[in-house]
């Protein structure tokens, strides 16, 4: 449930746009990848999860870090990945490093990290 | 006064301006503000255009049916200012109102409408290099109807970037209003 799964690498939702113009013109207008070509590699991250456990609306959060409320939900949704900046201002308001909130692997439930690292201190 | 602060200094005119304006227009036209609303402004102001184009080659045989560009004007008018109401100007919005992933969008979105004003506007561009040795063309005609090709196509082009955007822009999540 906590667990974000971003899209695969692609602009668009399968369906979403006619097939001619996923060719040019929205591959061209949505894809956000950092790199000139190639594969875009993903990029996850807990945000809603940690957003969720401090109550935290996307309005309040996206006052925090001075970006629209869409764009916290783009970040979500794995639909933009964010630049470094927006990225430490993200870690910031959480008061996590950045490793804890960004992953370029699927993250495992929180409850799940938690319990599997008490099992092991004990 | 250095080149780089007058810019700057106009640049946060503008960016207060832009956002005098959003306030005031961010709660206009609620019911057209759905993804399905703004794809029919953005087709009509794209169906307008393509008039344009007709109407602006058509004067070339028929000089007369330049009048009908001024009746697709008064409509192009009110259909492009709802449409810029309800996308919220992104298409031209100061780079300091914007957040990052939404300049993204419309740099991408701007760079469509660049390519596609060069591609447009060599028509024309040609029409006029290549007429003159040619005594059949009605050259007059042909001035004409090129600058209404022109116009259209500049027109075309700086529209594109908005009904790009309006087209492709999510339904609002209920969740960002939370």
């Amino acid at each position: 449930m906590h667990v974000l799964t971003p899209r695969p690498p692609g602009p668009w939702r399968e369906g979403e746009f006619p097939v001619l113009t996923n060719r040019w013109v929205f591959t061209t207008l949505c894809s956000m990848s950092p790199v000139r070509r190639g594969e875009t590699l993903p990029i996850f991250n807990r945000i809603r999860v940690l957003r969720a456990e401090r109550g935290m609306s996307r309005a309040q959060l996206a006052e925090l870090i001075d970006v629209n409320p869409q764009t916290v939900g783009a970040l979500e949704r794995g639909d933009h990945y964010p630049s470094l900046d927006l990225a430490f201002r993200i870690c910031d308001v959480f008061g996590l490093p950045v490793e804890a909130v960004f992953s370029r692997t699927e993250f495992t439930p929180l409850s799940t990290e938690l319990y599997r690292a008490h099992t092991k201190e004990a | 006064m250095s080149t780089a602060s007058l810019i700057d200094r106009y640049e946060d005119y503008r960016t207060r301006r832009f956002l005098t304006h959003e306030a005031t227009f961010a709660k206009w036209l609620p019911a057209w503000r759905t993804r399905h609303r703004r794809r029919i402004l953005a087709g009509a102001v794209v169906a307008l255009i393509s008039a344009m184009f007709v109407i602006s080659v058509a004067t070339y045989f028929f000089p007369v049916v330049a009048i009908v560009w001024l009746a697709v004007v008064l409509v192009f008018l009110p259909t492009w200012t709802c449409l810029q109401i309800v996308s919220g100007r992104q298409s031209d919005a100061p780079r300091h109102a914007l957040d990052e992933r939404e300049i993204a969008e419309r740099n991408s979105a701007r760079s469509i409408g660049l390519s596609v004003a060069q591609s447009l506007l060599l028509i024309p561009i040609f029409a006029l290099l290549w007429s003159p040795p040619f005594d059949f063309i009605d050259h007059k005609a042909l001035c004409y109807s090129a600058g209404g090709f022109a116009l259209a196509a500049i027109l075309f082009s700086g529209c594109l970037p908005a009904v790009l955007l309006a087209w492709t822009r999510p339904d609002d999540d209920p969740e960002d209003q939370l």
